[in-house]
């Protein structure tokens, strides 16, 4: 399928996207469909960064008219590889990489090499290093030889050999987007990662502002994936491996993200972080507190008041979780949950609302636990549907997530009266119980339970579902505090400031 | 034609072949016949051993033909003494037999790498690094890692803990690794309740049914369900061990576990009952010691809690029992 | 078959000096074997006809025919030799056993169809002198003898030495009885004789890799595939082949030096005896070549590639490496050192050896630089050797076409400045070849890790 791409000479602001708008479906790509169309006046740009071309489908939202430029990049797909050229390798160039690595021992703002900010680095053969000299030269083979003399406690070279070029060929494919990309008066991220490392060197080259709005920490969730991988490498045999000790190669993967994200904070005019936490998480990793703003996700809450009245009085006994299938929403503590409230409200149903395709193999285990704890008559997966068909079917939102943003599904059920059992990650406990004074005052808006936990996530469930008292004061307690202080207006008003500043 | 006509054919062509060879005609006559005899001959040598070439190769004609008729073409006399050779071996020397090839698997070279030492950790330092909230997150983590890789009730009660951890980093690892355990037994379940659904014979229902019934005990026994999750989990077991006893009631290992399951929901009879059942069957006494040991326990009859124990000489090194069994004086 | 190395090891490891010889004279004649025995046998061949024969002309007429089709023979499946080499070498790692037998045939029946189409117009009507029988066996004994080196090619790529050494003797051996039998015959009988060793010699070689490697398919024709047989190879042996016996044509063709013989076939009186007889005398440096590169070498090399590929540690690569160059560097020299003291018993004794011989004295001096010659052409199969593990085929048809063109002008040259210098043309040629090639060595090693990584 070949998908018809708007061209333009040059945009307002550029966006930068990594696996989210417009190939894959979720909160974080709802969130940029509704900033695009949020700002009509303005004129966008998209960078899709995706792996492999066979990994997404279609594109999963209609483009706003205002996206007047759209380009698409697979960074395991586009084999620019040049062919085969020994050479012996820039020497002033690879000087510069060896400061790099000093630089990530010993990581400061002002340490990364001046050089290495500038896109015409990685592209020019004299001077620089480009990408036939990383992949051919003697003097990258004797930089690759010396970090591993260094550095490497995992002994296998080959794997370490191309664990370093995998890592690093991306870089070089983004450079050659930076180079040719068409001006944009600002940049705006939504995540560290590749993305970030774009945008922080589209800000050098261009001299334009960078925006970073971090919806989820990508570190964190590229340290979650790394555990979890099995790919990564672990050569240590039997009397070498400490399993205290994380395998040298993931270790490797994880401190490589967390390069990308300084390099990306350094570059930032503006940082939005959601919530507090992340702007902790934030300054821990390296930005500069001056630069970061907390601005919460808001919704369109006109669009899901009239669905209030639309549930019956008595709310019905089922559950959704609203999410993609994936192992970061924890479905499977949520099915687990099923069965425990089924022995107390036999007629209960729990919905698992969102796409399975992302991860066939987990959504495979998820339907496998419903068989084997006997529940095949009470968990529907429904695939996705829309909000507003689904809200006045529902009694409670669960979010069984064991990581988290500020989840936009929770405030649009908030908006339609459905109070949120969840997990304690992310925002959640600031939207349930609420963050300061005023907010706290407004009411506890549905529960919050330890991850991981079936047995408390169904007790929170019971008292909410067999109290009808306790249910309405969650319900109103939603309703207010969405209206007060997670209203699509203020995340407008506020993302207008930024703008205004950027484009000037 | 059959061969042996075929046969005699040939060798009569290659015969006339080689005597025009020393005729007294003009040289280009002489080489005419001979091209013509020879060439005759060539052919029906060929054609009679692609004939009777062994069935088991797999061979086009083509090839086979082109192969054998060219040999005995440019090699005159000689070629025809190779198709005969060849034609006496296929007919009474070739065996049906084949040969199976070994192939050789190298030793793995000894790496001469040193080892680092590892960290001197036991379960009760992982335990208390854990609840040390202040500790730095690289030293937490690794308590985790040291525990939590294996497995076993007791890692899986540290990794529920830590799962509820104030440091997100260390929530997930634990997560991730409870997940892992699990995983690893749920899989065994799923394949057994679907091949359950195919089963035929009541020999192979009886078998399916009993490994779903130990499989969902080992959740119940890893710790790796609680509350309601885990009293599903044994009345699940419950239920397929029934199954498999209905249909094999003999088995010892089965019955074993049926008077744990009773144990577990201390239902002391049946589970007593249950094991004087187990033993007449032939379950390894020693093996159920310790469960008597825990009935009797439950009754308070604790003199026979230590002649019982007593009973195995080498209960104390066990892991588990090991420590209970020297606190009630086995020496 | 178990490699050769397997054998080898078990004789040195005595560890004393009496079982390192042994292990040496076992590598010698086993890598030195069918050479010897083929040279040996058809000398042997014209002694044993010479009381009968009158007269002694057409003894020398049957060693010049064979001469010339072993030549022809050679330079012709030369296009294949060592393609097919590598084609087989591929099939092994791959693991596909299977395939050797049957591309064996493929290649057989293509090697017959062309030598065939060569050998009978050219028999038929370069010979009006000769007989009818005599121009059929001419044809026929070059088909059957591009038929053997192609299986032998095909059994010393599977190292099956013993295998090919049983074979030849068995072949000359048969061909000298039948020789002494048909000895009346005269020329015709002779060539009769070794005509018919070599049909036992091919049938032996193609029963060894019958049983020892079976399959379901009898013939297939996989080899003809893009891609399978390499190009280069098919050149690099074509010019191997031709550069050996450059030197050998020119003083045959050259008025000067040459004279005819039967047919439009020529020798050179002054030039062969001497040649031939300095082939006998590598037999200690095919031998240290056997021990040193074909085993010692390839077990370096394994292990190298086995530490690159299975995650070894880089100061373990690069050991394993230094390693490697060690052996190869000690296994060159060593060829050199061997070949050299042969040399030295040559030329001090050589005047004694040819008396005994009872060959004349006139031919020392040539000999005596043969005898250097043809030890540098063991150090330059060592040396393409090397270059073939480590899969440099650029080089080796560089080196390869190098040396002909060197035999052909320095020959040339050679006879033009007179007598003094005959044979200097052949040496010269090898000398500068195997001096180019070693400074390419050098180099290649030297980058050897970086290009293994970097360069795939």
């Amino acid at each position: 399928m070949v998908d018809i791409f708007p061209k333009a000479k040059q945009v307002d602001v550029m966006l930068l996207l990594e696996g989210t708008f417009p190939y894959v479906s979720g909160g974080v790509s709802s969130w940029v469909h509704q900033i695009i169309k949020g700002f009509p006046d303005l004129d966008f740009g998209a960078v899709f960064i995706g792996s492999k071309a066979d990994e997404y489908g279609e594109i999963k939202y209609a483009l706003p008219p205002n996206l007047k430029h759209l380009q698409v990049h697979y960074l395991h797909d586009e084999h620019i590889t040049p062919p085969v050229a020994p050479c012996a390798g820039d020497p002033h160039g690879f000087e510069i990489l060896q400061r790099l690595h000093s630089w990530f021992a010993n990581p400061h703002p002002d340490g990364l090499p001046a050089e290495l900010k500038q896109a015409s680095f990685y592209l020019k053969a004299k001077g620089g290093v480009d990408y036939s000299q990383f992949l051919y030269a003697d003097r990258s083979w004797q930089y690759i030889c010396s970090l591993y003399r260094e550095r490497c406690t995992d002994p296998s070279f080959v794997d370490y050999f191309w664990t370093v070029r995998n890592m690093h060929a991306p870089i070089w494919q983004l450079a050659a987007i930076a180079g040719s990309l068409i001006p944009a008066r600002a940049y705006h991220t939504v995540s560290t990662g590749y993305a970030g490392f774009l945008g922080g060197l589209l800000h050098h080259h261009a001299e334009r502002p960078l925006i970073l709005s971090e919806h989820g920490i990508y570190t964190k969730e590229r340290r979650i994936d790394i555990f979890n991988n099995e790919w990564i490498q672990d050569n240590r045999n039997a009397m070498q491996r400490d399993p205290t000790e994380i395998s040298y190669f993931r270790d490797l993967w994880i401190r490589f993200f967390e390069t990308l994200g300084r390099f990306c904070y350094d570059a930032s005019g503006q940082i939005v972080s959601l919530y507090e936490g992340v702007r902790q998480r934030q300054i821990s990793d390296g930005a500069l507190p001056e630069k970061i703003s907390v601005v919460p996700n808001g919704i369109d809450v006109a669009r899901f008041a009239p669905l209030r009245t639309a549930r019956p009085a008595k709310p019905p006994k089922v559950l959704a979780l609203l999410g993609r299938v994936v192992p970061i929403k924890d479905v499977k503590t949520y099915i687990r949950a099923i069965r425990v409230l089924v022995n107390h409200i036999p007629e209960l149903e729990g919905w698992v609302v969102g796409p399975d395709g992302e991860d066939p193999e987990y959504a495979a285990e998820c339907r496998a636990l419903v068989l084997s704890l006997d529940l095949a008559d009470c968990v529907r997966f429904t695939g996705f549907m829309n909000p507003v068909d689904l809200f006045p079917q529902i009694g409670l939102l669960v979010l069984s997530s064991i990581s988290e943003g500020l989840p936009l599904v929770a405030l649009e059920g908030f908006a339609a009266g459905v109070p949120l059992v969840s997990t304690d990650v992310g925002a959640c406990r600031q939207l349930i119980e609420g963050v300061g004074e005023q907010d706290q005052a407004l009411g506890v808006a549905g529960a919050v339970v330890p991850i991981n936990n079936p047995q408390a996530l169904a007790v929170a469930c019971l008292s909410l579902l067999q109290n009808q008292q306790a249910w309405d004061q969650a319900s109103q307690a939603a309703i207010t505090r969405v209206e007060t202080f997670y209203t699509q207006q203020q995340m407008f008003a506020r993302y207008h400031a930024l703008y205004q500043e950027a484009l000037s | 034609m059959s061969s042996l006509k075929l046969l005699i054919y040939a060798l009569l062509s290659e015969q006339s072949a080689l005597l025009s060879i020393f005729g007294t005609q003009p040289v280009w006559q002489r080489v005419f016949f001979f091209l013509a005899a020879h060439l005759l001959a060539s052919v029906l040598f060929s054609l009679l051993l692609t004939a009777s070439f062994p069935k088991r190769f797999i061979s086009s004609r083509k090839g086979l033909l082109g192969l054998f008729f060219s040999f005995n073409f440019f090699v005159p006399v000689f070629g025809a003494l190779g198709t005969l050779l060849l034609l006496l071996y296929f007919k009474w020397f070739l065996k049906e037999a084949e040969r199976t090839e070994f192939s050789n698997v190298p030793l793995p070279p000894f790496l001469a790498e040193s080892a680092d030492l590892g960290s001197g950790m036991g379960e009760g330092g992982a335990w208390s690094r854990l609840r040390t909230l202040d500790l730095p997150r690289e030293l937490r983590l690794k308590a985790l890692l040291s525990v939590g890789t294996s497995s076993g009730h007791n890692s899986s009660r540290l990794l529920q803990h830590a799962t509820g951890d104030s440091d997100d980093e260390i929530r997930l690892l634990a997560f991730n690794l409870h997940e892992r355990q699990e995983q690893k037994i749920q899989q065994t379940i799923s394949a057994e309740l679907h091949e359950l659904k195919t089963a035929e014979t009541p020999e192979l229902k009886a078998s399916v049914c009993r490994n779903l019934a130990f499989s969902y005990w080992e959740m119940v026994y890893s710790a790796l369900a609680q509350d309601d999750l885990r009293d599903f989990f044994v009345e699940q077991a419950a239920k397929y061990a029934e199954q498999a006893l209905q249909l094999d009631a003999k088995n010892p290992a089965l019955l074993v576990l049926v008077a744990r399951i009773y144990l577990q929901k201390r239902d002391y009879k049946l589970a007593s009952e249950t094991i004087q059942k187990a033993l007449s069957e032939g379950a390894d006494p020693l093996k159920v010691l310790p469960y008597q040991a825990e009935l009797a326990f439950y009754e308070r009859d604790f003199k026979t809690v230590r002649r019982l124990l007593q009973q195995d000489a080498t209960i104390r090194f066990r892991p588990g029992i090991g420590p209970v069994a020297q606190f009630w004086g086995v020496r | 078959m178990a490699g050769i190395g397997f054998e080898l090891r078990k004789l040195m490891k005595g560890d004393s000096y009496s079982s390192l010889l042994m292990a040496y004279a076992y590598a010698g004649i086993i890598s030195s074997g069918p050479w010897v025995l083929s040279i040996i046998a058809v000398l042997l061949i014209g002694l044993i006809s010479l009381p009968v024969v009158i007269p002694a002309l057409l003894v020398s007429k049957f060693q010049t025919v064979v001469t010339y089709l072993i030549a022809f023979s050679l330079i012709l499946t030369g296009l294949v030799q060592l393609s097919f080499t590598r084609y087989s070498a591929d099939r092994i790692f791959e693991k596909e056993h299977y395939r050797l037998l049957p591309n064996l045939n493929g290649l057989l029946l293509v090697v017959i169809v062309v030598s065939g189409l060569f050998s009978y117009p050219i028999g038929l009507l370069a010979f009006p002198q000769q007989s009818l029988f005599f121009r059929l066996l001419f044809a026929a004994t070059f088909v059957v003898l591009c038929c053997v080196w192609v299986t032998a090619i095909l059994l010393s790529g599977l190292k099956a030495y013993k295998a090919i050494l049983v074979n030849f003797a068995l072949g000359y051996g048969s061909a000298l009885l039948l020789a002494f039998l048909l000895r009346h015959g005269n020329l015709e009988g002779l060539l009769l004789a070794f005509l018919a060793g070599q049909f036992i010699l091919l049938l032996g070689m193609f029963w060894v890799v019958f049983r020892g490697y079976p399959s379901r398919i009898f013939i297939e024709f996989d080899f003809m595939g893009s891609g399978r047989m390499y190009r280069s190879l098919m050149l690099t042996g074509l010019f191997y082949n031709l550069g050996i016996w450059m030197d050998k044509f020119i003083f045959w063709i050259h008025p000067v030096t040459g004279s005819n013989v039967i047919g439009p076939l020529r020798a050179s009186l002054v030039y062969d005896l001497p040649v031939f007889l300095a082939y006998l005398a590598i037999i200690p440096g095919m031998a240290v070549f056997l021990v040193r590169i074909e085993t010692d070498f390839v077990e370096f090399y394994d292990r190298f590639y086995d530490a690159v590929r299975e995650g070894g540690s880089l100061s373990y690569i690069q050991e394993m490496k230094d390693e490697m160059v060690r052996v190869a560097r000690e296994g060159l020299y060593d060829i050199v050192k061997i070949q050299a003291i042969a040399t030295i018993v040559v030329i001090v004794a050589g005047r004694k050896l040819l008396q005994w011989a009872g060959i004349s004295e006139i031919h020392l001096p040539l000999l005596s630089i043969q005898v250097v010659a043809t030890g540098f052409q063991v150090v330059l199969l060592g040396l393409l050797n090397i270059f073939f593990y480590l899969d440099k085929r650029n080089r080796v048809l560089l080196l390869t076409a190098l040396f002909t063109v060197l035999n052909l002008g320095l020959t040339l040259l050679s006879i033009w400045m007179g007598p003094y210098y005959y044979g200097y043309g052949f040496a010269l040629a090898l000398m500068v070849t195997i001096a180019i090639g070693m400074a390419l060595l050098d180099y290649d090693l030297g980058k050897l890790e970086y290009e293994t990584f970097m360069l795939q």
